[in-house]
């Protein structure tokens, strides 16, 4: 049996072919999983706390991870506004790691801007939290940030 | 029939070895990978596949096709690997699909122009060894 120079190209192609058939089907079956693992992380707000518009919103910010997978929080980014009007926004960079199906509290204390808005706007509020949640599952994976859009109405 | 069973089954590996090539040294993919390739392998990466495709199938026009096939599939699977998750999270639909829209175009582009030079490539090594008398010798 005489081996060609066709078919030694061909089994160098196969093997190239394997090698990085295989990178092609573990990573993208990784990259998958890793933003259905972000899509099923939930995020609730369960404390808002507004006493005068000279004093910080205190407000409580729950984040659930539901997967298999490790995801760590990297930051929390909050706007508020009243109606369509942007009055203020704070932040909490404080890294935590959650296991599977752990919950992470965070307070995010809003700082409200613009204070003659807020006293002049008619009660009661329409208070509308908005932000975004940077979590990573993968320190191979680069960070991702959730947005979300919270309404909320004193009683 | 022969023939284009090798013709076929080549463009079916250059396009997984395109596709795993572009795959495994850019942004997107790369730290997921199983094994770890350095950027600096793409475009030499890409001109092997060209070469070996070339000297594979043997002929000039059916590896100028072969090469144009297989650039254009592996630059599908490529985006497609990229977009996948938004096909499934509507959340990330635009952006993923947006992403891997100009990764493939440019993994497109990448594939021919490189593959091109890896059929020169072949041609060089079919000048050295004296082309077909070759394979009849061997």
């Amino acid at each position: 049996m005489t081996i060609t120079r066709r078919t030694v190209a061909l089994c160098v192609l196969t093997l190239i072919a394997i090698l990085a058939g295989a990178n092609l089907v573990v990573a993208s079956g990784r990259f998958n999983s890793a933003f259905q693992a972000y899509d099923q992380l939930e995020l609730a707000l369960t404390s808002f706390e507004y006493s005068s518009p000279d004093d910080p919103i205190q407000t409580e910010f729950v984040i659930t991870n539901p997967t298999d997978e490790r995801v760590t929080v990297r930051a929390v980014e909050l706007r508020v506004q009243i109606g369509v009007h942007d009055t203020g926004g704070g932040e909490n960079r404080v890294e935590a790691v959650l296991q599977r199906g752990e919950s992470y509290s965070v307070s995010v204390p809003l700082r409200i801007n613009d204070k003659e808005y807020v006293r002049r706007a008619k009660t009661p509020l329409d208070w509308r939290v908005s932000g975004r949640v940077q979590v990573q599952l993968n320190p191979a994976i680069e960070p991702v940030w959730i947005p979300f859009v919270v309404r909320y109405l004193p009683e | 029939m022969r023939d284009t069973v090798r013709l076929i089954l080549v463009i079916v590996l250059a396009s997984v070895a395109n596709a795993g090539i572009v795959a495994s040294t850019t942004t997107d993919l790369r730290d997921l990978t199983l094994i770890r390739v350095s950027d600096i392998w793409l475009l030499p990466g890409l001109i092997l596949v060209g070469t070996l495709l070339s000297l594979a199938i043997g002929d000039l026009g059916r590896s100028a096709l072969a090469l144009i096939t297989a650039s254009v599939v592996g630059s599908l699977l490529f985006a497609l690997a990229v977009a996948g998750p938004g096909f499934s999270i509507s959340a990330i639909r635009v952006t993923l699909i947006d992403r891997a829209t100009n990764y493939g175009l440019l993994s497109l582009l990448m594939c021919l122009l490189f593959g091109f030079a890896g059929l020169v490539v072949s041609w060089l090594i079919d000048a050295a060894l004296g082309g077909q008398q070759w394979d009849e010798r061997h």
